[in-house]
């Protein structure tokens, strides 16, 4: 049996649903590095401008961002748009909001979340940007100890269902929960 | 609005929320960082903080780490926008609500709940 660590955890889900996710941890890593990088250019513009020179200053940092700048819009994939707040309108990059639905998955005890694909109402605003979400796909690995899988299910859904009621203020969702995987824990 | 000096600005008054990991750049508003440098407006875009004052909106594109809900730190960085754009318009009475804060959320760095 494969292990879910060695399970792919990309997918494309289905039809027009959202472009392949990275592997969590090394787009965390990515995301720290590229946080760092813009930090600096920052600091490095302000303390030129601080001194009176108000170039465009390509300098190797410059370039470098441009460059992380493509792959980080690679890793993020494109916006989705959520209820707004009572301050102003909001998007979340598809990798953002995978990220929240995972954290739900994997809070269930003895299931691993493996891809997440969503299902999107129209946009209001901008060609790349995807609507708001009225259906979650989740696939998942399940304890091979797990005796009740309809009830383990439930559960996932529920924590899913949970997050983003909570996180993101989304209701009426379909949230489907594939069972693709059993693992040994 | 100060456009001149308010995207560096505007930068501190982001990171500066709590929940916030940091500017996390797409292409696009680093391409307008650069194309606002070259036409010598350098106080409108910094990599991640665009201001356009023609669609009077401030775009902010952010990497946020665990802790308070998603919307809840959106809205806090919504609203210091707001009053760092209160502050600097001040003196130009009924302009400053008119501004739209847009977030992108880039990426969300766990939101606390897994447990293994």
């Amino acid at each position: 049996m494969e292990h879910p660590d060695e399970h792919d955890r990309r997918g494309t889900g289905e039809g027009e649903h959202v472009p392949e996710p990275p592997d969590r941890e090394p787009d965390d890593e990515a995301t720290q590095r590229y946080l760092d990088l813009i930090r600096s250019v920052h600091d490095e513009w302000t303390t030129l401008e601080a001194e009176g020179d108000s170039s465009v200053q390509l300098s190797a940092t410059a370039l470098s961002t441009i460059k992380e700048a493509v792959r980080a819009d690679f890793r993020h994939g494109a916006h989705v748009e959520m209820p707004p707040t009572a301050a102003g309108p909001y998007t979340l990059s598809e990798m953002a909001l995978r990220t929240v639905v995972r954290d739900a998955v994997d809070s269930v005890p003895g299931v691993i979340a493996l891809r997440t694909a969503f299902d999107h109402g129209l946009p209001e605003g901008g060609h790349r940007v995807r609507g708001v979400p009225h259906r979650v796909r989740c696939r998942i690995s399940v304890s091979v100890d797990a005796r009740h899988l309809t009830g383990v299910a439930d559960a996932v859904r529920a924590a899913v269902l949970a997050e983003l009621r909570e996180h993101l203020a989304l209701t009426d969702l379909r949230v489907d929960i594939h069972i693709e995987d059993l693992h040994d824990d | 609005m100060t456009t001149e000096t308010s995207a560096a600005d505007l930068v501190e008054v982001v990171c500066a929320v709590p929940g916030v990991r940091g500017i996390e750049a797409g292409i696009a508003s680093s391409l307008r960082t650069l194309d606002a440098r070259l036409r010598g407006e350098r106080g409108r875009a910094r990599y991640g903080v665009v201001i356009d004052p023609e669609s009077r909106t401030v775009t902010a594109e952010v990497g946020l780490g665990p802790g308070a809900p998603v919307r809840v730190i959106v809205e806090e960085i919504q609203r210091a926008v707001q009053r760092a754009i209160d502050r600097s318009a001040a003196g130009e009475p009924g302009e400053a609500r008119t501004w739209r804060v847009l977030v992108r959320v880039q990426s969300v760095s766990g939101t606390g709940r897994t447990q293994h």
